[in-house]
């Protein structure tokens, strides 16, 4: 669900279709996902999951794979039923 | 421009190509550059008209510069943009469309190959071109709205560009022991401003392909020893939301940002942080039409000026003109060297003499403190800027009403996008907003389309946008 969650999250920030969402989709790879858009997706994440990303995870959040990994740290399962 | 390079002709370093381990010195550079001018007239015979695609490379610098070598007007345009690129070339028809790997040749080109040397390939048109009518002194065009694709081109010769560099050089200080890295697209006016500033002040260019966002970026900063960070509005929230710390970059000097208002509260934030680093913020202001800077902030005083433009830059002047019909607002009107030509719409304003005569109406409402410094209150002008990109509010409208059987009224409120529609349902406005942040290349959270029952008019039967600023807030 979380997964979904996620999916939701970066389709509705790159402007992207959820389908297109998979681990390997990395930062700047397609044109939607840019330095402008990476801060609106950082925001609906933070919105979503309650979270405050400190400054590493936002840089470090190159993809979706590091995406789930990062929110791992804050407890949130994203693969999780 | 390339008088400087001229004179600057050395072993110092004018461009370093990061992503290519490439260095540039200002006698390679001055070289390359006159080969390149040679290999284009040889294709294009006489001084003709030269679309060219911006990359973040050193094969891009020096094309701009073979252009300006040559004489050939050269409008800049972003990669990728393949339906605005159709709509201009449609408008002008250049004899020659210049584009980094991987885009594909316009409807009615025929590919010409590689530029040699260079990574570009030339597109010419299929059938014989008809002569051109290009104005003498005309050097380079800009777009007005790149995103959308408005014929509607800014006019420059090579005397603004020089100005304006060397006016930039001047209040900045540069030297040829300054390293600007390259954070903004040299198609942009700003971005540009830097490539002509340092180049007239014998400085180094790095380029880089990464994003200011990424440690990659920072890291090529620090190793290149680079000494000044250029940036939008929407790039200084950011790092200031990543809590940046000029200090941890000890060749840093300068910060300067343009492209629009910053915060007040991240200026006096980042003012005071830079300060304590002992380094300089600039906080600027320009527009295309005027080549690209118009004023600035004095770092020594920045904090007792927050939310200023500034004073105008050297060889400039700035005064307040009485608008009709408006009590007490007051149009901001910019002289100088660095004043545009005038607009081109189509290839016939290509021969149109200088139309402004160093006098620009701004379109910006503006006041004036006791020191002489401005402030902006407010835009004439139909356009937003939005994460440092000007795009036309009417075109946006214009194209909307064209697309979906709709009327549209677009409005910008704070780095935001907000777009009514009468004559479509919610289903509509998802549909339409997704298709605006596609168009513009921007995340759908920036858009807000709203079903509107009726678009408010004016009596005299325009639409309303002060009642719907209103709503919007």
């Amino acid at each position: 669900m979380s997964q979904t969650k996620l999916a939701r999250c970066f389709a509705e920030a790159l402007g992207i279709q959820e389908q297109a969402v998979t681990d390997e989709l990395a930062y700047q790879t397609i044109k939607e996902w840019d330095s402008v858009r990476h801060m609106a997706l950082v925001a609906i994440i933070e919105q979503t999951f309650n979270v405050m990303l400190d400054t590493n995870d936002i840089i470090a959040m190159s993809s979706v794979g590091k995406a789930k990994a990062i929110l791992a740290k804050y407890g949130i399962d994203c693969d999780a039923a | 421009m390339i008088d400087f390079i001229r004179q600057h002709r050395s072993k110092h370093p004018a461009v370093i190509d990061t992503d290519r381990n490439q260095v540039l010195s200002y006698e390679t550079l001055y070289d390359q550059m006159e080969q390149i001018a040679l290999a284009i007239r040889h294709l294009t015979r006489d001084r003709t008209l030269v679309f060219l695609h911006s990359s973040a490379t050193s094969d891009f610098l020096i094309l701009y510069l073979a252009c300006l070598f040559n004489r050939d007007p050269v409008c800049l345009l972003e990669s990728g943009l393949l339906e605005a690129t159709e709509k201009l070339l449609a408008a002008y028809h250049p004899n020659l469309v210049l584009s980094p790997p991987g885009m594909s040749i316009p409807e009615g080109y025929s590919d010409a190959g590689r530029i040699p040397g260079t990574c570009y390939n030339c597109a010419v048109p299929k059938s014989n071109p008809a002569p051109q009518k290009l104005h003498q002194d005309l050097a380079l065009l800009l777009p007005t709205s790149g995103t959308t694709g408005n014929p509607k081109l800014v006019r420059l010769t090579q005397k603004n560009l020089q100005a304006n560099a060397q006016s930039i050089a001047q209040y900045l200080d540069l030297s040829p022991d300054e390293r600007s890295i390259q954070g903004l697209p040299m198609h942009y006016a700003y971005g540009l401003s830097l490539v002509n500033s340092h180049l007239v002040a014998g400085g180094t260019i790095v380029l880089t392909r990464w994003s200011f966002l990424q440690a990659e970026f920072w890291r090529t900063f620090d190793a290149q020893r680079c000494t000044s960070f250029a940036g939008v509005p929407y790039m200084y929230e950011t790092l200031d939301r990543l809590a940046f710390d000029p200090a941890c970059h000890p060749s840093l000097r300068t910060m300067t940002q343009a492209g629009g208002a910053l915060r007040p509260d991240i200026v006096r934030r980042l003012g005071r942080a830079v300060a304590k680093a002992g380094c300089r913020l600039f906080i600027m202001y320009g527009q295309t039409e005027a080549t690209a800077r118009i004023s600035y902030v004095p770092p020594q005083l920045l904090q007792e000026k927050i939310g200023s433009i500034g004073i105008p830059i050297p060889g400039g002047r700035m005064e307040l003109a009485e608008l009709e019909a408006t009590e007490g607002l007051k149009e901001l009107v910019y002289f100088g060297p660095n004043v545009m030509m005038g607009y081109a719409t189509s290839a016939a304003s290509l021969a149109q003499a200088d139309e402004l005569h160093g006098k620009l109406f701004s379109g910006d409402l503006a006041r004036v403190d006791n020191d002489g410094f401005f402030y902006i209150t407010g835009r004439l002008k139909r356009f937003a800027k939005l994460f440092g990109r000007r795009i036309s509010l009417e075109d946006i409208e214009a194209n909307l009403e064209s697309s979906f059987t709709v009327r549209a009224a677009a409005i910008e409120a704070d780095e935001h996008l907000s777009v009514y529609i009468e004559g479509g349902d919610s289903s509509d406005a998802d549909r339409i907003r997704q298709y605006l942040a596609s168009w513009l290349q921007m995340s759908p959270i920036a858009v807000t389309v709203k079903p509107i029952e009726r678009i408010p008019m004016t009596c005299s039967g325009k639409k309303a946008y002060p009642a719907l600023l209103v709503e919007a807030a």
